[in-house]
């Protein structure tokens, strides 16, 4: 851990080396966990990039409370979802008839299916589903804390996410199928 | 699969550490993009940086008092005595004030005592007075000090302002009645302190329709300072979107608190769609609608339990007569899904079905 502080301490200082060092460090997770938020690697990467670059401006803030991981994360986060939100007319919206899909019950095992498998159902989800999925199941944030973040109630948080699950299973069958 | 649950499980399992190397030229726009911090910033990460700053700045004023008050007992004016005098008693109430040690004599190991007292006061507000020090004399040492002791109190222009009095007196040779009345303003500071933190308590977090207004309050404290800028006990909030609202309080001893009342706006003006019509034309809901305000972007289609869509639009005051192709539609049960944005321009889907009943 003094490694990490270390290169905390140089970013803070505006030290290139430690800068580099951390986007090292770190780069490839967050990417991990952008393309979680985006359909697509250029959009992700475009988040990553942003996101870093908050990071860098703001390290200083960062007052070694908490984990440095989970403060970077929650940046990243929140990195895509202004980004989301500034975009948010350019995306197409969910046919209904996607909507309305009945769900079946399937036999499938989910160790068969690999990260590259998942990630892409998770970015063929409709916009507001992908982002509800990611923070609630993934993320862990709790349906209060995604109404405040989103603007949208809790009930609606709640239904979004029964949709994405939904959604996806339909996909995971049809894939399977 | 079983639904819901497991799979976010799964899906959490696999994504935890999932990696992805981005390309290269990621770094670079980035390394472009952040700004050069020029100034390099105090380490607070490692505390034995502070701890061995602070130590620096009390082995320097050690030694300085030491030099400092050797010169003064050498110095071979004639007032000399009678001005060290003067100015122990002047020194003594200052530290007396600052530390539980009660000292009295003029002798230089007590005054050195003194000194210790007073910089291991000063190392927790301030750790950049080692410069200053080196060129001033013992009496704006102690100015100094009790300045930065100030700092977090209420009364540091008082301080500043009977520091400068005391070294003046001190070198002036003035008697002691001028000094006395001088320090008591030195004693407020550490009153204020010593008073235990008031409680203060915030009004709970909230959750309210949109457009209605929620009242936060503060129980506690004589002043107020919210994020709205207003000042008062309660404010009156009418957020369109939920919204954390902050405070800082104030209570009588200069204690501050803040803090965060969350008011979560709920989206209750959901529009009204009715679940059957009967176009029979007997005036009695012989058409079905949505019937909301402040809805944008509406749109909905209509489908038969077949999969053929009956009825779609783009207008929210456009009903469904309920005929397909002008011909009166079966009885029984259709499903709609609805899209619109609302207020809180958030797009709502909302999919149910009616029963058309003849």
């Amino acid at each position: 851990m003094i490694f990490e502080e270390e290169i905390i301490c140089g970013c803070i200082k505006g030290d290139k080396k430690a800068q580099k060092a951390l986007y090292d460090k770190y780069s490839a997770k967050m990417l991990g966990v952008c393309l979680r938020y985006f359909k697509n690697i250029d959009e992700a990467e475009d988040a990553l990039q942003e996101g870093f670059i908050r990071v860098f401006n703001n390290i200083d803030k960062f007052r070694n409370e908490g984990s440095f991981d989970g403060w970077l994360r929650r940046i990243i986060v929140n990195t895509a979802l202004n980004y989301y939100r500034s975009n948010l007319k350019h995306y197409y919206s969910i046919d209904y008839d996607e909507i309305e899909e009945v769900v079946e019950d399937a036999k499938l095992s989910f160790d068969s299916l690999n990260v590259e498998f998942l990630l892409n159902l998770i970015q063929s989800l409709p916009e507001g589903y992908r982002l509800i999925f990611n923070l609630y199941e993934i993320e862990g944030y709790s349906h209060k804390e995604i109404g405040i973040m989103l603007g949208i109630s809790i009930n609606t948080s709640k239904s979004q996410l029964m949709k994405a699950k939904k959604y996806l299973q339909h996909k995971l069958i049809t894939k399977v199928k | 699969m079983e639904t819901g649950k497991n799979m976010g499980d799964i899906f959490r399992e696999v994504f935890k550490d999932y990696e992805k190397k981005p390309s290269d030229k990621i770094w670079d726009n980035i390394e472009n993009a952040v700004k050069p911090q020029t100034v390099p910033q105090i380490n607070f990460f490692k505390p034995i940086n502070l701890m061995i700053g602070s130590a620096a700045i009390i082995a320097v004023s050690i030694l300085l008092f030491f030099i400092v008050s050797n010169k003064q007992s050498q110095t071979p004016r004639a007032a000399s005595d009678k001005e060290q005098l003067v100015e122990n008693k002047q020194i003594t109430p200052i530290v007396k004030d600052q530390s539980p040690l009660l000292i009295s004599s003029k002798k230089t190991n007590e005054l050195h005592k003194n000194s210790i007292t007073i910089q291991n006061n000063t190392v927790e507000n301030n750790v950049t007075l080692e410069k200053p020090v080196k060129k001033q004399n013992i009496h704006d040492l102690i100015a100094q000090v009790d300045n930065n002791q100030s700092v977090t109190g209420d009364v540091v222009k008082q301080n500043a302002l009977n520091t400068k009095l005391v070294s003046k007196a001190t070198n002036s040779n003035t008697n002691q009645k001028n000094i006395e009345p001088l320090q008591s303003p030195v004693n407020n500071t550490i009153v204020s302190r010593s008073l235990p933190i008031s409680t203060i308590s915030f009004s709970p977090d909230q959750t309210i329709c949109k457009g209605e207004k929620a009242t936060l309050s503060v129980n506690g404290g004589i002043s107020f300072l919210w994020s709205t800028g207003e000042k008062t006990q309660y404010i009156l909030v009418n957020p369109l979107l939920s919204t954390d609202y902050s405070v800082i309080v104030t209570d009588e001893t200069g204690n501050r608190k803040t803090g965060l009342i969350t008011v979560t706006v709920a989206d209750c003006n959901a529009p009204f769609i009715p679940n059957a019509f009967s176009p029979n034309g007997d005036g009695n809901s012989d058409v079905f609608k949505v019937y909301g305000d402040a809805i944008r972007n509406f749109e909905i289609i209509i489908i038969s339990r077949s999969g053929q869509t009956v009825f779609a639009s783009k207008n929210v005051n456009e009903a469904w007569d309920g005929t397909i192709k002008g011909r009166p539609a079966q009885e029984g049960v259709y499903v709609y899904t609805i899209k619109y944005i609302n207020e809180l321009n958030k797009e709502q889907v909302i999919s149910g079905h009616v029963t058309l009943i003849r």
